[in-house]
């Protein structure tokens, strides 16, 4: 069989087979909120008029609003007098796991979970804020441990605008690595990493994240636009940053097929001329040594060892033998040079 | 041999399927990308056209008898070229067919969570292990009194199951053997204290070997305070230190400040005979703010980069603008002066949803103080159209166009399919 062809047949297969066994998709999209609940809170209806039966609602169901209204009530006659309107049913999927019937016997009133109702011409309908709850509740170790399950159904499908010493706003891009470094179970609680994929397997990613998403113009791809042509100022400025993501391989693919690399000659050299580029390669190495181990990083054949190995040219920065003796043996990298 | 890889990894996946079944909670997308673009090869211009299949599932929850939670993750890509110049650069994949693996792990919870094992293909991120992409294992052990243990162990991965180790790597772990793990310890909201280790082998000899230390202090819930730093034991100095503070004063206003330290020739495998010709220090200080008002999101900040060489600013600042919820346009200006070269970037960007369709637009141009590749300006603009086919499926096509350093003339163009959709089997546990 073609190859090509059992490729593409590999993958039909794998999307059809995911397709197919899936069980349900999420929900349609809803239409605007219809109901204005501050006229009837400004009407003092009480909310079990309406909402009869919620004080024993032990969870949140899909598809129940936990609405009855009366068949026949005073109360909607006065205003409704030619009969209550007729809304459409909203689809609804819980997000928490949560019992009214636990809630309703402590609260004070709706109003203390409930700070802000549904109105008419909301997109959907508000929920209670995370401070509802850590208002009685004290979460402090489970929020620490990111251990969200107990209430949230499953932040990965459901995400959350993060709050406070979590929020992802202004330089978070810079911050992330510090923060995931000490706290990446607390990421795990809402990201899988399929979403640390998006830019930080390198080594395997066949595309820059903006050549995929062209369409996300407000993200923060550190790659964007004219990236090559900039990356040799940009390396310079951080080369550390580089080599975070890329080994030497990385640079050396894409430089001998562009014929940027050891061997190359005229413009695609990026050396000027041996009589100028000689007396300056040692400051410009000790400035950013990360540049020469994109071309220059073959250990033992490294073209550096033509000068640089033991009696001739001492590459070392000052003081380093102060630190490193010349004798010792158990380093490899120093075998290459300093011989018994 | 590489595409008898490639269709073996997919047919894992196919393979997976009936455990995806089982789960109480699926997450797909994939992603059909048909690019045709210019690019140098050997010094001369080549027409390329690759087509792409980007896939990745996530499967939560998934029904076992062994563990109270199981979690599978697949993120694949494959590749054709449709054209007669090979597109990939490198090494690993000059014919026509590429594919690998950025992800595919098992990972299964015991005890409420407090015993997590991570099997296969990951990133780990823990303590020094500066984020490393690799294939083995992983260990996170929730222990009493906020004591915490993470291990791992495994081979650094290899771009298309090619190079493993030496200093051709294209991982930045330089190493076929990687160790390492960090102990915790976590007064719940106020402190979180780590010590980590991280070891590197390459065929045996030691390639890195670094210990460090990072602390995360909340004094206030809207206060988050971080530090780091990593020991190469062995080239015996500091290879990175940063600390770092954000502080959300309110819903408007948010404010950072950060410090790093970085030697970069500690970021080369210490198996490289480079890393013993450089001790030079970078250091960079900076702050930012975020502003959040109503509909208008403005960022600034100022970094100053102070190196051995000499000093330079980083400056930036982008405002966004959404006049209504399905519209947003936004402008960004940066400055980047160092003593190799400085830039000044200027950058609009915007997007409009109107029903099923979406545009946007992206204009991009650097001035360079000198040449590169004998220009000083660099200018792209990329315009997309998408439409959304409904049952989360969507369709794009962009084109890219400009005048670079790179190419005297450029245009490129993109079609996509994507398919983004979680499905579920049960709503509330």
């Amino acid at each position: 069989m073609n190859p090509r062809l059992s490729l593409l047949a590999a993958l039909a297969l794998a999307a059809a087979g995911c397709a197919a066994k899936a069980n349900k998709p999420e929900s349609a999209e809803n239409p605007p909120v219809a109901f204005p609940h501050s006229t009837h809170v400004d009407a003092e209806i009480s909310c079990n008029v309406c909402h009869a039966g919620i004080e024993k609602a032990t969870s949140l169901e899909v598809g129940k609003r936990h609405i009855q209204l009366p068949a026949k009530s005073e109360q909607c006659e006065a205003c409704h007098s030619d009969g209550v309107p007729k809304l459409a049913a909203r689809a609804f999927e819980p997000t928490l796991t949560f019992s009214h019937a636990t809630h309703v016997l402590k609260a004070k009133s709706c109003q203390q979970c409930h700070v802000e109702l549904a109105e008419q011409g909301m997109a959907k309908p508000p929920v209670p804020p995370m401070s509802a709850c850590t208002a009685c509740h004290n979460h402090k170790k489970d929020y620490a441990e990111a251990r969200c399950q107990p209430c949230h159904v499953d932040l990965k499908r459901f995400p959350l605008k993060p709050v406070s010493d979590f929020a992802h706003q202004g330089n978070f891009l810079k911050q992330h690595g510090g923060m995931a470094r000490a706290s990446a179970k607390t990421c795990a609680a809402c990201h899988d990493q399929t979403k640390c994929a998006e830019c930080h397997t390198a080594t395997t990613n066949p595309l820059k994240a903006d050549q995929i998403w062209p369409e996300k113009v407000e993200s923060d791809f550190i790659h964007r636009g004219d990236w090559i042509s900039r990356h040799t100022i940009e390396a310079a400025a951080d080369p550390a940053s580089c080599r975070r993501c890329h080994g030497s391989g990385f640079c050396r693919s894409c430089h001998e097929i562009q014929n940027i690399a050891p061997g190359a000659t005229g413009v695609r050299n990026p050396h000027p001329a041996p009589s100028v580029w000689i007396p300056q390669h040692g400051a410009a190495a000790r400035a950013n040594i990360v540049s020469c181990a994109a071309c220059h990083d073959q250990g033992a054949a490294a073209v550096c060892i033509t000068c640089h190995s033991s009696g001739g040219v001492n590459p070392h920065p000052p003081g380093f033998l102060s630190k490193h003796d010349s004798g010792d043996q158990s380093k490899p990298v120093c075998r290459i040079c300093h011989h018994p | 041999m590489r595409t008898r890889h490639a269709i073996a990894l997919l047919a894992a996946a196919e393979l997976l399927a009936p455990a995806l079944a089982r789960a109480d909670v699926v997450s797909v997308s994939s992603t059909t990308l048909l690019n045709a673009r210019q690019d140098w090869r050997n010094g001369e211009l080549a027409s390329l056209v690759p087509v792409y299949e980007m896939l990745s599932i996530s499967a939560r929850d998934v029904k076992n008898p062994l563990s109270e939670s199981l979690e599978l993750v697949l993120s694949t890509w494959g590749a054709a070229n449709l054209g007669d110049t090979p597109w990939w650069s490198g090494y690993t994949s000059s014919g026509s067919l590429a594919a690998d693996l950025n992800l595919a792990y098992v990972r299964a919870g015991w005890a409420n969570r407090a015993v997590v094992l991570s099997l296969g293909r990951m990133n780990v991120v823990d303590g020094v292990a500066r984020m490393v992409q690799l294939d083995g294992l992983g260990l996170a052990l929730r222990l009493p009194a906020g004591f915490g243990v993470s291990l791992y162990a495994g081979s650094p991965v290899a771009p298309r199951f090619s190079f493993r180790g030496t200093t051709y790597a294209s991982n930045p772990i330089a190493g076929d053997f990687t160790t390492g793990g960090r102990v915790s310890w976590m007064l719940p909201g106020v402190l979180d204290l780590g010590a980590s280790v991280s070891w590197v082998a390459d065929h045996g000899d030691a390639a890195r070997k670094d210990v460090g230390a990072d602390v995360r202090i909340t004094p206030t819930r809207t206060l988050a305070i971080v530090g780091y730093a990593d020991y190469s034991l062995m080239a015996e100095a500091l290879a990175e230190g940063s600390a770092s503070a954000t502080w959300q004063l309110s819903r408007v206003v948010s404010l950072s400040a950060d410090y790093k330290y970085t030697v970069p020739a500690l970021f080369l495998s210490q198996n490289s005979i480079l890393w013993v010709f450089s001790d030079s220090t970078r250091k960079d200080v900076g702050a930012n703010v975020h502003l959040a008002l109503g509909r208008w999101a403005v960022d600034a900040g100022y970094t100053e980069l102070l190196t051995d060489e000499g000093n330079g600013p980083r400056v930036g600042a982008r405002a966004t603008w959404r006049p209504t919820n399905h519209s947003s346009v936004g402008a960004e200006l940066a400055y980047l002066d160092i003593p190799e070269n400085k830039y000044i970037n200027g950058r609009v960007f915007g997007a409009l949803e109107v029903k099923r369709f979406t545009a946007t637009l992206d204009l991009q141009d650097y001035s360079f103080d000198k040449p590169v590749n004998g220009e000083k300006n660099s200018f792209l603009g990329t315009l997309s159209v998408g439409y959304a086919l409904g049952s989360g499926w969507s369709a794009a096509v962009a084109g890219t166009g400009g005048v670079t350093p790179y190419f005297s003339q450029r245009f490129d163009v993109l079609a996509k399919l994507a398919y983004n959709q979680t499905y579920s089997s049960r709503e509330v546990r």
